[in-house]
């Protein structure tokens, strides 16, 4: 009671988060109609759709039912072979919108990436995506790889992958991350569909959850501004002199945390290895200095 | 050290509010500052005289690994980044501490002085 007259801004901070939590579940309760979603799964390793399934508050239950319609996704759904694709082009007819994972294969043509076979035709990813983004309302890239390139465009990069907004010329919604925290896919989606495009920044990722730096935030600050650095892995100082990448790469994880608010990597003795950054992982290397 | 009057006053000043602050947190406060200070003091040390000499080979010390300073030369000029939190475990962008970058430096952050000079120098490149 006494903290409320001293400074308004304490009160203020407890309540806004109930505030976003009482909007967003009234909106959610406002809107019936669900809009239609297609996940491609392109040259990548699927780990976005299982990363998705760990979500809670909402978890993927709620997301399923009351949140989109998951027309098309070859990890969940539940027919098979031409028939789920005939699923994919009725989508195209309607309006959706359309999450892309895993980075675009262009050589022969997208040939290292089928994903259906219809009508004894191979379709590759390239051409799913192109097909898809031309109609989509909202295009997003989950992932790191279908953000960025990643890992699938790393060096060598023998399949000659590229990102979705490098291959499509039309808006695309960044949502990085390897695999991208299920908060971040969700909370990017549900903007979209209660009120519009969230704010973005000059990278085209949401600024909410992309925002500020690892380090910002981060819980071994104060023993980098002291000048205290662990030497070797599991010891609790900042892992600064270890090749931490936390200073350059832009997630909300020091306060969102991973598994269920559980731990994040720093908290578990990891450097950060800018997972979620441009040029990940071939610039990021080394990941861990000795 | 030469150092200017108001620089010395500061510190003095964080070190008696330290001293007379009543409060824990307060005392945190002025303590911090009073490190800041020291810090940028103590890297000006660097930046005005006792500028080393390196070869190319003694620069290959310091690549920043096992804790090692990471020093790198653009320019003949030797930089210090053990400090710089781009520069983690003295790497920064698949580059390595230790080495002449001048190159790499213009070829990526075309010639910006303003990030140059906001870094300590240790010294120079022996011809
Ligand atoms: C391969 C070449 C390089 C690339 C791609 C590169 C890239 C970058 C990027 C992207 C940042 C911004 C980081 C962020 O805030 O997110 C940065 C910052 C920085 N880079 Fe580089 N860099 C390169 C070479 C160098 C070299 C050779 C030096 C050595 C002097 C250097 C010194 C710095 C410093 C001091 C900063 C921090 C600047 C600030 O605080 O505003 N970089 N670099
Ligand atoms: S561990 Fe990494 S992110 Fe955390 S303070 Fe140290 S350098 Fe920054």
């Amino acid at each position: 009671m006494k903290d409320e007259k001293l400074c308004p801004v304490l009160d203020s901070k407890k309540k806004t988060v109930n505030k976003i939590i009482d909007l967003a579940i009234s909106e959610s309760k406002k809107t019936n109609k669900k809009i239609n979603l297609i996940w491609l799964e392109a040259c990548g390793c699927s780990g976005n759709i299982i990363s998705l399934l760990n979500a809670d508050d909402p978890d993927i239950i709620f997301f399923l039912e009351n949140m989109v319609n998951l027309t098309y996704n070859n990890s969940l759904m539940r027919k098979e072979g031409e028939r789920a694709f005939e699923v994919f082009l009725k989508t195209l007819e309607t309006e959706f919108i359309l999450v892309v994972e895993g980075a675009i294969s262009t050589k022969e043509n997208g040939f290292y990436n089928v994903i259906a076979k219809y009508n004894n035709k191979y379709i590759t990813g390239m051409e799913a995506v192109k097909m898809a983004a031309d109609k989509a309302k909202y295009v997003l890239s989950v992932g790191s790889c279908a953000s960025y390139g990643g890992p699938s465009a790393a060096r060598p990069n023998p399949s000659e992958s590229i990102s979705v907004p490098d291959f499509l010329d039309r808006e695309v919604i960044r949502v990085p991350g390897c695999p991208c925290h299920p908060t971040w896919i969700i909370g990017t989606l549900a903007h979209i569909i209660y009120f519009d495009k969230p704010k973005l920044d000059e990278e085209n990722r949401p600024v909410i959850f992309y925002g500020v730096t690892i380090h910002d935030r981060c819980e071994r600050r104060s023993y980098f501004e002291k000048g205290l650095f662990a030497e070797k892995l599991g010891e609790k100082e900042c892992m600064f002199k270890l090749g931490c990448r936390g200073p350059i790469t832009r997630t909300v994880c020091p306060t969102m945390e991973w598994n269920s608010r559980h731990n994040w990597p720093i908290g578990d003795n990891t450097p950060c290895i800018g997972c979620a950054r441009e040029g990940f992982p071939d610039s990021m290397e080394p990941f861990v200095r000795f | 050290m030469n150092l200017k009057f108001n620089e010395f006053s500061r510190l003095n000043y964080y070190r008696y509010m330290e001293m007379i602050s009543v409060y824990p947190w307060e005392k945190n406060y002025y303590r911090n500052l009073y490190y800041k200070e020291y810090k940028k003091l103590y890297f000006k040390r660097f930046k005005n005289n006792n500028l080393k000499e390196f070869t190319l080979e003694e620069l290959s010390y310091y690549d920043g690994s096992n804790g090692r300073d990471s020093y790198v030369a653009v320019d003949g000029i030797v930089y210090d980044l053990s400090l710089e939190a781009t520069w983690g475990g003295g790497t920064h962008f698949g580059l390595y501490a230790g080495k002449d970058l001048t190159s790499q430096f213009k070829g990526c952050h075309q010639d910006m002085r303003s990030i140059l000079d906001k870094l300590p120098k240790v010294g120079v490149i022996k011809e």
